[in-house]
């Protein structure tokens, strides 16, 4: 059951531009007195000064651990999966609720045989890739992600946080976009190599991938998360070309991006790769934030990034991991205050890690990163 | 065409990743009666250097570096047909490299081993997912001069320097270098490494620099 109510079976949700408008009024209200962290969001990214600057960890795996479950119960069971979420924001803080899992997912329910170690991440068997030759490709199949059994526990997963949310925290559902869900069926070496050499193959697998992907925004949209963050992670120097992504990727995350907008939800970007293609990913995906690990492939620091692309979305980012593993909570809080400074003026800035935060390290320096935001992060900022 | 040109036109085949062209001049050139080992050292590896450097100049990307290191991998075959390529290993340094137990991303490590198979060195890759022991193993029996480490997860940072710390009790401690997303120059440091490679077009230069040192 949503907290949006239904009409005709489709979920009734504010408009973007009564959002535009609630939020301005937010503002006002953050201006005289502490906002909820969904209003503090929804203010954030129509890039207005809410009460202080959001804060998020990107806790994943790592929230197994205040509510002492399995790794493989994190990965597989929606309901103990959603208690140690709402954990993360009851313990350590935080401004968001996220349904990320980890990313083979949706790897996992193409056919991907899939490790679940008892300390780390699930990911897939790469000794068994799904995809073993080029001509794999085709035999991918489409199937109902509401049935299928990974797929569905993060859509449960979804409609938990966003009824225990109860208009308090904005909830975020994620997809890994469709190269990426390539690469864990088919390796990601061997895909780069097939991009270059059979282009054609890989998009008829990309095609089914894709009408999956759109089908399970869909259905992540209709549990009444507010937006789906869409990792897009080869969008990136670290992987591939400007021009091989615009050609591989980039119509099929439009896609999945058009049906979470045409489902009322908003469109939330991940990327952490090294010189993420910001330009391209905001031609193609249009998304409301950001969230990043590092500088874009044409800006040359934070001032330049918040006058190229601060008004054209929100920038969530961007505490380094190797800052979370090895500097003292303090030296983090110092970190994110030049963070807050340099891209926090006017709103439109969220203080988080680049990626997810180490799973199985000390939690202080995510208290740190909460601390952070509500030492140095209360507007107006002093400069 | 001079020798000079041929070898030129062979490395830039390499960097544009033509396996076809690459196999025809890698014949050519046998046929011309020219050594394998320095149509590799002169046209196959200057390739891949030159095709590290624009990787490291983010001008090329990762396709492209794969598509350049399969090129030198089917101009090798070529040179020599019917068996591997066993050319001067008793001279080259020796290279123990592997993904360290727990991770399973190995196209940084394979990138790694092209860089430094083009630099002349002799690397025994032990793959992904490698216990400690096994590099241990792979160290000592191989008399390897350098143990190469690499992991893109936070979560197997433990792994690594439990490898580390196992290394350095060797009769012989060989270099210890380490790569991957999660770490940086300090972390490196932490776990008791010897050097960091930032990326895998660096990985020739820290080994020589170290190896000075």
């Amino acid at each position: 059951m949503s907290i949006y109510p239904r009409f005709r079976g489709r979920l009734l949700r504010p408009t973007p531009s009564m959002l535009k408008g609630a939020s301005r009024l937010m503002a006002w209200h953050g201006k005289v007195c502490e906002l909820l962290p969904l209003e503090r969001v929804l203010v954030t990214l129509n890039h207005r000064e809410p009460d202080r600057v959001p804060a998020l960890t990107f806790l994943l795996g790592g929230a197994r651990r205040l509510t002492g479950i399995s790794y493989r119960d994190f990965s597989c069971n929606a309901q103990k999966a959603a208690e140690a979420y709402l954990a993360v924001v009851e313990i350590l803080g935080g401004d968001a609720l996220y349904n990320v899992i980890d990313l083979s997912v949706e790897a996992a329910d193409f056919g991907q045989e899939i490790l679940y170690p008892a300390h780390t991440t699930a990911h897939p068997d790469y000794r068994k890739p799904r995809i073993r030759t080029v001509e794999d490709y085709e035999t991918l199949e489409v199937f109902d992600p509401r049935k299928s059994p990974r797929m569905s526990t993060v859509i449960e997963l979804g409609r938990i946080l966003a009824k225990k949310a109860k208009l308090r925290y904005p909830v975020l559902g994620f997809i890994f976009g469709p190269l990426g869900v390539l690469a864990m069926m088919r390796g990601a070496q061997n895909l780069f190599l097939d991009c270059a050499r059979h282009p054609d193959k890989v998009k008829a697998g990309l095609e089914i991938v894709t009408e999956v992907l759109v089908d399970y925004a869909r259905a992540q949209c209709d549990t009444g998360v507010d937006g789906v963050m869409l990792d897009t992670l080869f969008a990136s120097q670290s992987a591939i070309s400007r021009r091989l992504w615009e050609e591989m990727e980039g119509p099929y995350a439009q896609r999945i991006a058009e049906e979470i907008r045409r489902c009322g939800a908003l469109v939330a970007l991940h990327n952490c790769g090294r010189g993420p293609y910001f330009d391209l990913q905001i031609k193609y995906i249009q998304p409301v934030v950001i969230s990043f690990a590092y500088l874009p492939d044409d800006c040359r620091d934070n001032r330049d990034l918040k006058e190229k692309y601060g008004r054209q979305t929100a920038l969530a980012g961007y505490l380094p991991t190797e800052a979370m593993v090895r500097e003292s909570p303090k030296r983090v809080m110092e970190m994110a205050r030049e963070y807050i400074q340099e891209l926090g003026p006017g709103g439109g800035f969220i203080l988080a890690t680049g990626c997810e935060y180490p799973p199985n390290h000390d939690l202080a320096n995510a208290v740190a990163l909460i601390q952070a935001a509500r030492k140095y992060g209360r507007y107006p900022l002093r400069l | 065409m001079s020798e000079r040109d041929i070898l030129k036109e062979l490395a830039g085949k390499v960097v544009e990743g033509d396996e076809e062209g690459t196999v025809t001049l890698c014949k050519k050139a046998l046929e011309s009666g020219w050594s394998p080992q320095r149509v590799i050292r002169e046209g196959l590896n200057q390739g891949m250097r030159e095709a590290g450097a624009l990787f490291d100049r983010s001008e090329i990307f990762l396709p492209e570096l794969l598509l350049a290191v399969e090129s030198v991998k089917a101009g090798i075959a070529a040179l020599f047909p019917t068996s591997s390529s066993d050319m001067e290993t008793s001279e080259k340094t020796k290279v123990v490299l592997g993904v360290v137990e727990g991770d399973v991303h190995e196209i940084g490590k394979n990138l790694v081993k092209a860089m430094l198979e083009a630099e002349g060195y002799q690397v025994i890759d032990l793959g992904f997912d490698v216990p400690p022991r096994n590099f241990l193993e792979a160290v000592s029996s191989n008399h390897a001069e350098v143990l190469a480490l690499s992991t893109m997860m936070t979560t197997t940072l433990d792994s690594m320097r439990r490898t580390v710390e196992m290394a350095r009790s060797l009769d012989t401690v060989p270099l210890i270098v380490v790569g991957g997303a999660p770490l940086n120059q300090d972390i490196a440091k932490d776990l008791g490494a010897d050097g960091y490679g930032e990326n895998a077009a660096r990985a020739p230069e820290v080994l020589r620099r170290l190896m000075i040192e």
